[in-house]
């Protein structure tokens, strides 16, 4: 994601929107660092911020960073907790739609990054990304 | 009681949630007609839990058709049918016609996962939200502030010039 970031950001903008914590310690589903680290469910803003900066720091990302509203709004409108991936042509329409959850995000990339690497070439921004996958039939 | 049953599988599809809707409609149906033929009736009735399928949901829908014209109009409906009404009329004319209906439900019932995470609660809010996001259709615009909270960015004004990707995720 951050390679990604660093080979394309010159012909697309990036953004991480950064949303509601999938395994927090205090959560529906602790494992991994949320359990090991005891980052709990954010009860603020501020405390969204501060996970946030953590990630930020932990993983040295240099993506630009968004974070959403407590109401989740932005997570709600695009579906895309825990994780996903999407592209946004100029005209507003997406290109990539991945799967939501560890299992969209590789794939997800991966078809963003076929894209990205048309548009790169031609100048052209291709109709639809060819390996994006289907929508998830939620389990 | 025929009311009620329509309104509460309508609560369903509607993503609300029964009990809600049934500790709150306490106003008797206004309607003093009895409804046309019994037999539809028993079969409102025999669905009980189990959401009918859209030929029973029409009829159900249909028997506040009160004149018989094959259309209902605002004032033949009554109590919470109301407000279903006001969603099912999808020009706002004030006429509900089978077509309309038709469309409604079929776009409703099509997705059957819906009705079924409705009554999920909580965690699954999100997921009652328009059925997800596919390629081609519109992204959601946005407006949401960075990390320090100095700018905030609205993704309309962003893909203007680039296309964007977009990373949802969090730390864990």
């Amino acid at each position: 994601m951050e390679r990604m970031y660093k080979k394309f950001k010159d012909v697309a903008d990036f953004r991480m929107i950064y949303i509601r914590e999938a395994h927090a310690a205090d959560g529906p589903r602790p494992m991994g660092t949320g359990k090991s680290l005891g980052i709990k469910e954010h009860k603020n803003y501020a405390d969204r911020c501060q996970t946030a900066e953590m990630l930020i720091n932990d993983r040295s990302l240099t993506m630009p960073m968004l974070i959403d509203d407590m109401e989740n709004t932005t997570n709600q409108a695009y579906q895309a907790h825990p994780d996903r991936v999407f592209l946004v042509r100029t005209d507003g329409r997406l290109a990539v739609a991945a799967e939501r959850g560890p299992r969209g995000f590789a794939p997800g990339l991966a078809a963003a990054k076929e894209w990205l690497n048309a548009f790169k070439e031609t100048g052209e921004e291709p109709e639809l990304a060819t390996s994006s996958e289907p929508i998830p039939s939620d389990k | 009681m025929k009311h009620l049953l329509i309104l509460v599988i309508f609560a369903g599809l509607m993503g609300h949630s029964a009990p809600e809707c049934l500790g709150q409609d306490s106003r008797p149906p206004e309607s003093k007609q009895p409804p046309p033929e019994s037999k539809k009736r028993n079969r409102g009735k025999r669905s009980g839990r189990m959401a009918p399928n859209p030929q029973q949901m029409m009829k159900l829908i249909f028997e506040n058709d009160r004149n018989g014209d094959g259309e209902i109009t605002r004032d033949e409906v009554s109590g919470r049918m109301k407000r279903f009404f006001e969603r099912m009329d999808s020009n706002q004319d004030g006429i509900l016609t089978k077509e309309e209906a038709r469309t409604v439900l079929s776009a409703t019932m099509q997705n059957p996962q819906r009705r079924e995470k409705s009554t999920r609660g909580k965690q699954s809010r999100n997921r009652n939200q328009p059925a997800g996001l596919k390629v081609g259709e519109a992204a959601p615009n946005f407006t949401l502030k960075s990390l320090d909270g100095k700018t905030e960015t609205e993704l309309a004004a962003l893909i203007v010039d680039k296309p964007v990707i977009l990373f949802f995720g969090s730390y864990t």
